[in-house]
């Protein structure tokens, strides 16, 4: 199989500029070392990661379940949430920025965008027909809630904290991501229990 | 994205994807909803499946089709539901109509 190069090829550059931003971050506030460590040690993570994946993408024989084509992606979001707060951390301490909250900001409306490019994805993602242990017409329609709930949560949450005090933002977040767990486990948990006009793993 | 727009401009395929968000459907099931011809339909699948908005899976003789569209996509969708003129199922039902009566007719003289 061959891997999603763009992909790979921005996840690499974004983990490489987010190891110099903590380089950078570690010479202009040398005090904190122990600080930059951990970021440091994530960013070495990631590219570890990167660098299995392509080489496992390469050996895969085209199973969509088991190829890890996800990881970049994956990556891609997490250089960013990291990146954006130390670059701003960065520009803070050299007074280039004043505002002390755009880094919360900044990767909230970041997770927010991830959540919702998950939502996008997850009536995507379904499994073969023959090999579902429920109504085929069920699972498509939780998947479908799912999606949407989770896509508008994302949404919401990223406007939110474009929008909102950080204070508001933190507990609208957070009412709105509790919010779309229970629509989930409680369409999850209705998927799960057989239909009264249906066999007990019936198939359509 | 060019093969998802250009699927959704059809009201026949939009009018497959709406039949399909219900539940999967075999070919045949569907077919029967148009009064078209069944290589039409098998066009109209193949499009829909190049633009990744349904999958096909074969299930002893006959081909399930399901519906495998992203938020975004099923947005889209109901944007050209909306805005792409409205789509021709009455119309369509009506002609269906029309070709059974026809051939009652003709299976009565």
């Amino acid at each position: 199989m061959v891997p999603n190069s763009r992909m790979f090829r921005a996840a690499s550059a974004l983990t490489a500029v987010g190891i110099v931003l903590v380089v950078t971050n570690w010479y202009a506030r040398p005090e904190a070392a122990l600080a930059w460590t951990a970021p440091l040690a994530m960013f070495a993570v990631m590219f570890a990661a990167l660098r299995l994946s392509r080489r496992a993408l390469r050996r895969s024989t085209g199973d969509a379940l088991r190829s890890p084509d996800w990881i970049p992606t994956a990556v891609v979001f997490a250089a960013l949430m990291m990146g954006i707060p130390l670059a701003l951390t960065l520009a803070r301490s050299y007074g280039v920025v004043d505002d002390i909250d755009l880094g919360r900001r900044s990767t909230g409306v970041l997770i927010g965008a991830f959540l919702a490019m998950l939502g996008n994805v997850m009536p995507k993602s379904l499994p073969p027909l023959s090999s579902m242990r429920c109504d085929g017409a069920r699972q498509q329609a939780f998947q479908r809630l799912a999606g949407w709930t989770w896509v508008l949560c994302g949404l919401a949450s990223a406007i939110g904290w474009l929008a909102l005090s950080i204070d508001s933002a933190e507990i609208a977040t957070t009412v709105l991501v509790v919010t779309a767990m229970a629509v989930t486990i409680v369409q999850l948990l209705r998927l799960r229990r057989p239909r009264k006009d249906e066999p007990a793993h019936g198939l359509n | 994205m060019n093969t998802v727009f250009k699927a959704l401009s059809d009201p026949t395929r939009r009018r497959v994807l709406q039949l399909l968000r219900e539940r999967p459907m075999s070919a045949g099931e569907l077919s029967d909803h148009f009064p078209v011809s069944k290589p039409t339909m098998s066009a109209h699948f193949a499009v829909l499946q190049q633009a990744g908005l349904i999958d096909a899976e074969k299930s002893g003789r006959t081909i399930v089709y399901r519906l495998v569209m992203s938020v975004l996509e099923e947005a889209l969708l109901g944007f050209a539901q909306t805005f792409g003129g409205s789509p021709d199922s009455e119309r369509t039902s009506r002609v269906g109509d029309r070709k059974t009566a026809k051939r009652l007719a003709k299976g009565e003289a």
